[in-house]
């Protein structure tokens, strides 16, 4: 399998988190660690800087498009959710709220009708609300959540914790109907817990629950393997493991689901390593690993099915000590921001 | 020149123990003062604890929190600790030399003095020699850390095995510290007495010192022994186990805290794990909070028993975390502008030390090497860190780096 | 002139100049007295006396006392009861210097130098088969000790004969994490282990306090030394080994105190400059090195090669010296220049005469180590005892007036204790430890271990003192390989003395077995009387007896 090459690249001067592609196609936004929403306008091969979105604090670590209107969620590390038009320079915020969560809101997810919004994060809490950011449910749960998606049917909302205690909550009937093993992602090394769940999305018409992550081996630095589980919904059980490479592989960071039937994923591993894994969760290999990218955090699959972008990061992003440029100034790491044409089927 | 004068060799313990009342012995046991010397192994990061820099270029994803002491904030990950700076010392302006582990470690912990072609003795080491075991006879120094215990006789250095650490490798006792179980209490005292009395005899016509260090190292085995409960974790009360947490760290601070009662003269505490290269964040979200509830913890039981006064507590690691996120989302090494937290005896309560940068890529005041820390921790025990003077074989060696001082505002 | 005349000029002169002069004032004396026929045991004896003077001196050690020593010393091990029976029962006069003989010919006594060599070089550092075998083999072969010393330094890695003494140097290249490899100390010890001085601190500046360690005396070793790569066991080499680079220009050092800058190819401190030849370019290579297949190459000058020559020669007074000591002290317990790595103009042997006295007739004898240290064994003051004469003030050290009490290394502690709890046939005999049969429990490995974990030093710490530790006093308290040769088993010590009836029996049974001694009346009555308290449980009893003894300080000492 030969690598993919990016038909352009668009720097980012800082690292991205999250990155997605609005519904018509022609934005790309993307959070960044410096409280700010970049935004691309999408050419045909290439990515056109539009200004960034202020307002956030701490790391941007999640964006949404509402499916149908032209509203843009974003969330971050500080607990505030926001909403906002995306696609004029200057866009308008509709509502904001500060304390959506209390500190870290990790994921926003949206429902296939785009009525009910999903958010959940370190406070331990997984809350519903309105596009117009109006609270409808809560559940306040016994760990940090990591993940969070909605069933496609809209009455459930999935969330995962980082003990790889996956539930699926029918949030109107305000109960838990099911839950899902997948504490492989998750092991105590001396005294960190090393939380791998990363990503949660549904698959094969909404008969597959995915839990994209990694296989922890060791802390501190860690040591992981990237792994998916592929849930039967109705019933729970584990249908499918996938798994690439070794412990240096790290994370599955992010994961799209192509119409196509099959999973494009990006990994961070080690300083340095990462790459596009395209796989069926029912097979034992991935039928295309070979494009490799520095330390990937986000993959954003356009609407037309056929081009996407990886925010990666940039090389020698590592080193001990102060390493300073050559005007002695201590420089920030990046995100390149890659744009890709899958190639068309044979 | 200043005055200078040489130490001998081992301070007080022989001396003392025999000759005190047991009240009296008690009494100067709970004057004495004692160190806690919290190690967490890897390098902590000041942006996720000590020395915030919350929504700057590097100060990744939490909140700051404030603390008991106006103006100055902690970590969100942070928040037990809050509500006790007003005990602490926070020294955010360290600036050290080492970025690696291995050879980082030895360098803090032996105080990077000028090189004299001898090892150092770790800081616990030099305690035990300056300062001795005082009334309690029980081991000057002692390491609960998890993993290997037994006797680590190199932290020593030039000063001799003698002065190494006794580790109890997860809070669990050095090997044979237990008396063996096919003896009964009586058995072992009438063999014991029977060697007693053959040693006095052989002594009776002989040159002293080497009876003499039989002598010491059964009689610290047999003190050690006496005090056998104090790391039997089974007898930790479970309201204590809860409050410091349930894991190593909060178990062995536990454990410390028993020692230092029991009158141990230093008493070293290590968590390792702590290098978090790839996933800092979460990483440091899980490993913070620990170390938040075992170390306030200990801080308030101290403080309720009056002993954080004579005891000086530092928690600290070999170097800090890069500001700089590499792209596993993980922090580097970072010496060149980090913190350290200390408490208790000697010690100036609720100030911050020094200061770095908006983005804390650099010490903006003046920067503080190991060797200044070592002064000022040897003042604050009330040893002369600039005259005193350790003798090696005939060569007068300082214990503290000549061309630095104590840290004055630091200082009680 | 006479070593007064020297010894009151030696500020003038030069050190080597000094001790040049004193050998052969001394070298005259000797010839004069091999005339006069007074063997060298004698001439030892007459110098210590001359010095200690008015001081009084220990009598002789009796007989119990000097059979154990003996053993410990020869043999690294104690004998058995029979054997101290009838060596204290033995009336010949000669039968000290009779047992001397048969302990210093029998072939243990090749390991037990071996042992003591091995703990002497490197001080705990770790342990290797071949190694071992190089030193076993050299001891039993009396091979000299210049021999000796040229092949530790620099071996014929090829040779599997000299293979083994290769270790000294690689395990000291060894890295350690992220540590740079210590070339430095490898350089100090080489010279500390063979020439007696510690130029450590004589790196990074000339020595504060002895004048004649200069930066030049450090540093021309070091080139040679720094000069060497540790090379993987591969093909044609069996054990790690060492290649030298090629060197083609003089070494720079700069003092950090003055400022002052010098120069210096590789040399032997105190010694002379080896010329660098001037070689360029592929010239400097006899087998050049090949980069495809990882060859190191081998160069025409190799300084470390020359080096170890110009060391272990009997015309390097220091290395001479350094020996001599060394061996004096492993049979005294203190050196007659101290510390052992230190000797210098200014810090003087204790007897100056005597030093050169035995540095000189070593060479004479080729270094035959096996022979001086049957002189030394030979003489009073070696047999004298450790014991204070009742009201007398201990003397200084140096005087050797009173035997010194010597650390026991782990090997001869191990050794003993086995002996003594007749455990030493089962454990040898056990080829694997059996939790679960007691008789096997554990195999003799297990014991030389665990006492060596005990009592042992840390690596790189010389064992030079008496130093019981926390550790070991723990390990004899309570630990489970103690206790076991103590439960009474078929032929052991606890056994046999079980069935004896009488208390006087067992009380001598166990010192002589133990302590190597009979037991004085009251050390007799005591045991009787603690046997008479535990009547009951009599085995379990003698078994605290015998813990007693063996824990104790007379036992752990070679006094």
């Amino acid at each position: 399998m030969k690598p993919l090459k990016p038909l352009s690249v668009a720097a980012c001067d800082r690292q991205i988190t999250c990155a997605r592609f609005s519904p018509d196609g022609s934005v790309l936004a993307a959070g960044a660690i410096d409280g700010t929403v970049r935004r691309w306008r999408v050419g045909e091969k290439q990515l056109d800087p539009l200004p960034h979105l202020q307002g956030h604090h701490g790391w941007v670590c999640a964006v949404a498009f509402h499916p149908k209107e032209p509203r843009l969620f974003s969330a971050d590390t500080w607990g505030q959710l926001r909403c906002q038009s995306f696609a004029d320079d200057a866009p308008q915020t509709a509502w904001q709220l500060d304390t959506a969560h209390d500190g870290w809101l990790r994921q926003i997810a949206i429902s296939p009708d785009g009525a009910r919004l999903a958010t959940c994060g370190r406070d331990q809490a997984v809350r519903v609300w309105t596009p117009e950011g109006k609270p409808v449910a809560e559940h306040r749960h016994t760990d940090d959540v990591f993940a969070v998606t909605v069933a496609p049917d809209g009455q459930h909302v999935i969330f995962g914790d980082r003990h790889g205690h996956l539930h699926a909550w029918d949030f109107a009937a305000k109960r838990i109907v099911r839950m899902f093993d997948a504490t492989v992602l998750f092991k105590i090394d001396r005294i960190q817990d090393i939380g791998g769940l990363r990503a949660l999305a549904f698959f094969g018409e909404g008969k597959l629950l995915l839990a994209a992550g990694t296989t922890p081996d060791k802390g501190a630095t860690i040591q992981s393997t990237p792994t998916l589980l592929a849930f039967d919904f109705a019933s729970g059980a584990l249908r499918h493991t996938f798994r690439h490479g070794g412990v240096k592989d790290g994370f599955i960071e992010d994961l799209a689901v192509h119409p196509a039937g099959h999973l494009m994923a990006v990994t961070s591993g080690n300083p340095g390593e990462g790459r596009l894994l395209q796989f069926r969760p029912q097979e034992k290999e991935a039928f295309d690993s070979a494009t490799q990218l520095p330390n990937c955090h986000a993959i954003a699959l356009h609407p037309d099915a056929r081009r996407f972008a990886i925010a990666s990061t940039n090389r020698d992003s590592a080193g001990n000590g102060r390493r300073t440029d050559k005007e002695g100034a201590y420089p920030a790491n990046s995100s390149p921001v890659s744009l890709f044409e899958l190639p068309a089927p044979a | 020149m200043s005055r200078r004068h040489f130490l001998g060799a081992s301070a007080g313990a022989l001396a003392l123990g025999g000759l005190l009342s047991r009240a009296a012995a008690e009494e100067m046991r709970k004057r004495e003062k004692q160190v806690l010397f919290v190690w967490l192994d890897g390098g902590i990061s000041q942006l996720e604890s000590w020395d915030p820099k919350p929504n700057t270029t590097f100060g990744g994803p939490f909140r700051s929190i404030p603390t008991s002491v106006p103006g100055v904030h902690f970590s969100e990950l942070m928040p037990r600790l809050a509500k006790q700076m007003h005990r602490l010392c926070v020294v955010r302006s360290l600036s050290t030399k080492d970025n690696a582990h291995s050879s980082g470690v030895e360098r803090i912990q032996r105080g990077d003095p000028k090189t004299r072609g001898v090892p150092y003795p770790y800081f616990g080491s030099a305690v035990a020699k300056l300062m001795g075991a005082g009334a309690s006879q029980l081991p000057p120094y002692v390491w609960i850390k998890p993993g290997s215990g037994g006797f680590k006789p190199e932290e020593a250095g030039f000063l001799g095995p003698k002065y190494g650490a006794l580790a109890f490798g997860d809070g669990q006792p050095p090997e044979n510290l237990l008396r063996h179980p096919s003896l009964t209490a009586e058995e072992d005292d009438e063999r014991n007495e029977l060697r007693a009395r053959l040693n006095a005899r052989f002594a009776a016509h002989r040159a002293p010192a080497f009876t003499e260090a039989n002598s010491y190292v059964f009689d610290t085995a047999r003190e050690l022994m006496k005090r056998a409960e104090i790391f039997d974790t089974t007898k930790l009360p479970a309201a204590d186990v809860e409050r410091y947490g349930r894991h190593d760290l909060g178990q062995h601070l536990l454990i410390a805290r028993r020692m230092l009662e029991a009158g141990v003269r230093f008493v070293k505490v290590t968590s390792y794990g702590w290098d978090t290269h790839g996933d800092n964040f979460n990483g440091h979200a899980s490993l913070v909070p620990k170390f938040d509830q075992a170390f306030s913890a200990i801080l308030e039981d101290l403080a309720a028993t009056g002993q954080l006064d004579h005891t000086l507590v530092i928690a600290m690691s070999e170097f800090g975390r890069t500001p700089r996120v590499n792209g596993h989302a993980g922090r580097d090494h970072f010496p060149e502008a980090w913190s350290l937290a200390m408490a208790g005896c000697g010690v100036r309560k609720g100030v911050v030390v020094g200061e770095t940068n908006e983005q804390g890529t650099w010490v903006k005041s003046d920067g503080y090497d190991i060797g200044s820390l070592f002064h000022t921790w040897f003042a604050a025990l009330g040893i002369d860190s600039v005259g005193d003077e350790y003798e090696n074989n005939g060569q007068p060696l300082p214990i503290a780096h000549e061309e630095m001082n104590p840290i004055k505002e630091a200082l009680a | 002139m006479n070593s007064a005349w020297v010894t009151a000029h030696s500020p003038v002169l030069t050190k080597s100049l000094a001790i040049f002069i004193r050998s052969a004032a001394v070298t005259l004396a000797v010839a004069w007295s091999a005339y006069g026929a007074e063997s060298l045991p004698r001439q030892i004896d007459g110098w210590i006396a001359a010095k200690a003077g008015a001081q009084a001196i220990a009598p002789q050690a009796d007989d119990a006392e000097f059979l154990r020593r003996a053993w410990l010393d020869f043999a690294g091990d104690i004998p058995g009861a029979g054997q101290v029976r009838a060596f204290l029962a033995d009336g010949s006069a000669d039968k000290r210097a009779r047992l001397i003989g048969e302990l210093i010919d029998a072939p243990r006594f090749a390991e037990r130098l071996a042992d003591a060599l091995n703990v002497m070089l490197m001080e705990r550092r770790g342990d290797d088969a071949e190694w071992r075998a190089y030193l076993v083999e050299s001891c039993r072969a009396r091979k000299p000790w210049n021999v000796m010393a040229r092949e530790i330094l620099s071996p014929d890695y090829l040779d599997a004969k000299q293979r083994g003494a290769g270790f000294f140097t690689t395990k000291r290249l060894n890295k350690v994490g992220q540590q740079t490899v210590d070339y430095p100390g490898l350089t100090r010890d080489a010279a500390r282990m063979f020439l007696g001085v510690d130029l450590q601190c004589a790196q990074c500046h000339n020595h504060l306090t002895v004048k004649g360690y200069k930066q030049a005396d450090f540093n021309g070793l070091f080139v040679a030394f720094q000069n060497a790569t540790l090379q993987k066991a591969v093909d044609a080499h069996a054990t790690p080994w060492v290649s030298e680079g090629a060197v083609s220009a003089r070494y720079d050092f700069v003092s950090v105190l003055t400022g002052v800058k010098g120069q210096t190819g590789p040399r032997v401190p105190f010694g002379e400059e080896l010329a660098i030849p001037d070689l360029k370019g592929d010239d400097q290579w006899e087998v050049k090195p090949d980069k495809k297949t990882k060859q190191p190459g081998t160069p025409k000058f190799r300084p470390l090669r020359e080096i170890a020559v110009r060391v272990a020669t009997k015309d390097n007074p220091w290395f001479v010296r350094n020996i001599a000591n060394r061996v004096w002290w492993l049979l005294m317990g203190r050196g007659l220049v101290e510390p052992l790595d230190l000797h210098h103009a200014a810090n003087p042997p204790s007897h100056p005469e005597l030093l050169d006295l035995l540095a000189s007739e070593l060479v004479a004898h080729d270094f035959d180590l096996r022979w001086l240290i049957r002189e030394l064994a030979l003489t009073q003051t070696y047999q004298r005892s450790s014991r204070l004469p009742a009201g007398v003030k201990p003397a200084p050290e140096e005087l050797f007036a009173v035997a010194k009490e010597r650390p026991l290394s782990a090997e001869q502690l191990a050794r003993a204790f086995l002996h003594a709890t007749g455990e030493w046939d089962r454990v040898s005999a056990n080829p694997k430890a059996s939790v679960s049969d007691d008789a096997k429990r554990y195999a003799l490995g297990d014991l030389e271990a665990a006492f060596r974990a005990a009592f042992a030093n840390a690596p790189k710490e010389p064992e030079l003192t008496v130093n019981p530790t926390l550790c070991s006093a723990l390990f004899l308290r309570n630990g489970e390989h103690v206790l076991w040769a103590l439960k009474p088993r078929a032929g052991n010590l606890v056994e046999r003395l079980a069935a004896l009836p009488d208390a006087a029996q067992v009380a001598d049974e166990l010192y002589l077995s133990i302590l190597t001694r009979l037991p004085a009346d009251d050390e007799r009555a005591e045991i009787a009387a603690l046997l008479e308290k535990n009547a009951a449980d009599r085995p379990r009893a003698i078994g605290r007896c015998a813990w007693a003894l063996l824990s104790s300080a007379e036992f752990f000492s070679n006094h």
